[in-house]
């Protein structure tokens, strides 16, 4: 399509300066959503999403226009006319290494080979399962998301790259009456596209049901410093929201501050902690092997050994601002969206200790599970895990609820005082949202944490 | 007629000929936005966005489909009866209110097209130079139709506005400001609101009072503050049993003076509150007509609100709040879920003063600017627990100091009940999951 019907004449005929940089983008997506709330199956809904964007940067200014039409030619000359006569300053891109590898290969059953009846029906069992469980249960909510979308990319550069994009989300919520206030037990699961996560997952969904319905009768934990041993879902999703968004590099443009509080060689944690951002691997939600700039995507090391090493996640606009190299991080939601900095899959590496070695070591504290929701302006954090046990000299007791972790972002590394040995590599239906780019696919890696005296708030 | 009407008569044939009943729900929105940093507009983009969704009923089970490729008319309709299938009944999805007649959402005001949404830009970014203040921001100008068509009629609104988001940094402190208007000129709530955080901003930091003190709430914290009930109201949660407060409608919850109220905003009201654009089309995206609602009446909830699923859900009436989207950006992409756009909160007019005469009651105390985290229970629980992104301390009726930052719990039950005091008498739009014109809260020591 785009990059077989010649191309280099859309650009010609757009009414570009010589030394003005443009792209376009088409994308063609698909989406399914079933969604189970009340007491059954709520909607059914596909989506056929198609459109192009065009970027123009150049010395007169800069300017981004999409549409829903897919012919790119008057979006591009959209954009070139609108830098033009909107005057906004120009832009300048770093020079970068383009992707041109084959479309990677995909991994798993591929959701859309499952029939829309046998989804519902797996799906809707989950929903019925959780309604019929126990008395106390209020409600459930179950909302499934898959989509595939095709994207073709073309610069002014000559770079034409085509590639695939998939993603998978179930969400299933259980809700239980706890008097005042609602109590929630919850299954996350994602993917890139591969159906069989989705599969199983009937003793998780009992497991939800029954932590909506003993944290009714749980008591609300007492505020204060607590020691805080998280687990892989939790800790992953912590780094995201932590060091993850604070190396996304447009934070860093004009924020000196920020910038000598990730100077590289500066110290922030244990020297058993590494956290890196990586392309993913084939079948995750994080895998992004080329960017929405056609960058190839490199590996980041943003914290060895406690040390800060590559503090910044670029887009080439940011990694000119920086004289540095593009990193693969320019990702755009959609074709209605100009790509920025964004976290592909960040890792915390596996360290040493045991679950058992973990908990033993706590003499009051919480074992915590899983995300129910979590923030971060990137000075603070507050994040409220799905499930709390209370740790009381090294052995794990019952549910407390109410719990709110915070903290300052930076201040939490040296918190960290045990790492575990197994790294948690799973997909969850979390998302990241970003200067209202919401629901992009990411995955998080991570070991077991545990970090000392953060400050717990009940609600 | 318009390529987007034609295309909708052929979708409507198309539809009636394979099922029992369809409905669509088209937009077609032109948005140019200008995003201005460090005061200079530095970067222009546009959208185009055409796209439709049909929802069909088949053998008495509902399917939906949407698309933005609407040459592919045989495919959209086959979509949705495919889905229909499978789909859930028809009972959940009844007919009602179809044929709600259009009212215009406020005649849209003349500008000069694109290069308005830059002007505005350059008068945004020239607040940094009468601030002091170092301003960034995005002026988006969108212009909008949606057209809703079933078996018995067909109706469009139109509408254009210019929404307004700024953030003003200073060397302490960080104040966003979002709001609309229907014509490029400033509100004068946001030129009012930066000089006064400039006043603050060379503030010495400061510890909160150890005792007990009072606490007044900027419209952005009272958003916060009562979206744990504006959630649990929302038929959404109340169909998902994740509601607080479904089953207690009736029961005293709040201060006898509060009262919380949907309604569209007065066609000839000024802009100078930001709330100019929080208007309302005549029907939502179901069809049903736009009412004002009374959510809380003297302290008490009295209604939820709902679209027309979440009403058949729960057995009782829709009352107009089914939106894709929300009234004033609808995106067929997303499903028709209840919405508020207009909530007002108020108390008796013995409650009420201006901001001014609020601060100036307090001795000592603090003003919560916002609050991180604070939404994550919606719905679950009426205490809204996060960390104090931007808040000053009170003494002696003055802002005397920037908080540090710190967690903060607050319970919507003492904030707006036992403890309640005064709201002020201006209100400023504010946005997020819900949209709604908010005074200032000041509520007595907690």
């Amino acid at each position: 399509m785009l990059l077989t019907g010649g191309s280099p004449a859309l650009f010609r005929d757009a009414g570009l300066r010589v030394d003005d940089y443009a792209e376009v983008r088409v994308e063609r997506a698909r989406t399914v959503d079933l969604v189970w709330r009340g007491d059954g199956l709520e909607s059914s809904v596909t989506s056929r999403d198609e459109g192009c964007c065009a970027r123009v940067i150049g010395r007169s200014g800069s300017a981004f226009a999409s549409s829903t039409a897919v012919d790119a030619g008057p979006v591009l000359r959209r954009a070139a006319r609108d830098a033009v006569e909107l005057g906004c300053a120009a832009g300048r891109l770093a020079a970068h290494r383009p992707y041109r590898d084959d479309r990677p290969g995909e991994a798993g059953e591929l959701a859309e080979t499952v029939g829309l009846a046998e989804k519902v029906e797996l799906l809707g069992a989950y929903h019925a399962t959780a309604l019929a469980a126990h008395p106390g249960v209020t409600g459930a909510l179950v909302y499934y998301r898959e989509s595939v979308a095709d994207v073709e990319l073309l610069t002014s550069e000559g770079t034409g790259v085509s590639y695939r994009r998939r993603d998978l989300t179930l969400q299933i919520t259980v809700y239980a009456d706890g008097g005042a206030a609602r109590t929630a037990g919850s299954v996350s699961a994602g993917s890139g596209g591969d159906f069989s996560v989705v599969r199983g997952l009937a003793p998780d969904v009992e497991a939800a049901v029954a932590t909506a319905v003993d944290l009714r009768a749980a008591p609300v934990v007492a505020p204060g410093e607590y020691d805080v041993v998280c687990d892989g879902p939790l800790a992953g999703i912590w780094a995201h929201e932590t060091i993850g968004h604070l190396a996304e590099a447009d934070h860093h443009l004009g924020d000196a501050p920020l910038q000598r509080s990730l100077a590289p060689g500066r110290r922030l944690g244990p020297s058993m902690l590494t956290i890196t951002d990586h392309p993913g691997r084939p079948g995750a939600r994080g895998f992004v092997p080329v960017d929405d700039e056609g960058t190839a995507g490199s590996a980041v090391e943003l914290l060895r050994d406690g040390v800060v090493t590559r503090p910044r996640l670029h887009d080439r606009s940011t990694a000119a601002a920086f004289r540095e190299e593009p990193t693969g991080n320019a990702r755009a939601l959609n074709f209605r969206h100009p790509p920025l900095p964004r976290l592909r899959t960040i890792a915390i590496a596996p360290g040493a200790a045991s679950e058992e070695e973990m908990i033993g070591g706590v003499a009051r504290g919480l074992l915590a599970r899983g995300v129910l929701g979590g923030q971060t302006d990137r000075a603070g954090f507050t994040f409220l895990p799905a499930e709390c046990r209370e740790i009381r000299d090294g052995e794990v007791r019952g549910r407390v609820r109410g719990v709110v972790l915070s903290g300052d972002v930076l201040g939490a590394f040296a918190a960290i005082d045990a790492i575990g040995r197994e790294q948690w590599r799973g997909d969850t239906s979390a998302s990241c949202g970003k200067q209202g780019q919401n629901a992009l696919p990411v995955s998080s890696w991570a070991p077991m944490l545990r970090l000392r005296g953060i400050r717990v708030t009940s609600g | 007629m318009s390529p987007l009407a034609d295309r909708l008569e052929q979708v409507g044939a198309e539809a009636a000929a394979r099922a029992d009943h369809w409905e669509i729900l088209a937009v077609e929105r032109d948005d140019t936005v200008v995003e201005v940093g460090s005061g200079v507009p530095d970067l222009v983009r546009s959208a185009h966005e055409t796209a439709l969704c049909l929802r069909v009923h088949r053998h008495g089970r509902v399917g939906t489909a949407t698309t933005t490729r609407l040459d592919d008319v045989r495919g959209l309709v086959g979509e949705a009866v495919r889905n229909a299938a499978h789909g859930p009944p028809a009972s959940h999805d009844p007919v009602v209110g179809r044929t709600a007649a259009p009212k215009a959402a406020g005649m849209p005001a003349a500008d000069q097209g694109t290069r308005s949404v830059r002007l505005l830009a350059e008068r945004l970014g020239a607040l940094q130079r009468s601030s002091g203040l170092t301003v960034h921001g995005t002026v988006t100008r969108t212009e909008q139709a949606v057209h809703r068509a079933a078996p018995d009629g067909r109706t469009t609104t139109s509408d254009r506005f210019f929404h307004i988001a700024a953030l003003a940094e200073g060397s302490a402190v960080q104040l966003p400001w979002t709001g609309w208007t229907r014509t490029p000129e400033l509100p004068a709530a946001l030129s009012a609101w930066l000089e006064a955080a400039a006043g603050w901003d060379g503030l010495p930091a400061a510890g909160a009072p150890s005792g007990d003190h009072d606490v007044l709430l900027a419209p952005s914290a009272v958003h916060t503050l009562l979206t744990p009930l504006v959630t649990a109201l929302n038929g959404t949660a109340v169909t998902a049993g994740r509601s607080f407060v479904a089953g207690r409608l009736g029961e005293p919850f709040l201060h006898p003076s509060i009262g919380l109220r949907d309604h569209p905003s007065e066609p000839a009201a000024p802009d100078e509150e930001g709330t100019g654009g929080l208007a309302w089309p005549g029907s939502d995206d179901d069809g049903v007509p736009c009412a004002p609602l009374t959510l809380v009446e003297r302290g008490v909830p009295v209604r939820a609100y709902h679209s027309v699923r979440t009403a058949a859900a729960c057995g009782t009436a829709p009352t107009g709040h089914g939106f894709r989207g929300n009234a004033l950006r609808r995106t067929v992409l997303k499903p028709a879920t209840p919405v508020l756009n207009g909530a007002t909160l108020s108390a008796g007019p013995a409650d009420a003063g201006s901001f001014d005469d609020l601060l100036a009651g307090v001795r000592e105390g603090v003003l919560v600017e916002s609050l991180m985290g604070g939404h994550q229970r919606a719905g679950l629980s009426p205490v809204v627990e996060g960390r104090l992104r931007l808040g000053f301390l009170i003494r002696d009726g003055r802002v005397a100091g920037i908080l540090r930052q710190r967690p903060i719990a607050l319970d919507l039950r003492e904030v707006l009940g036992r403890r309640f005091r005064a709201v002020s008498d201006r209100r400023w739009a504010v946005s997020r999951i819900w949209s709604g014109r908010l005074p200032f809260v000041l509520a007595d020591g907690t």
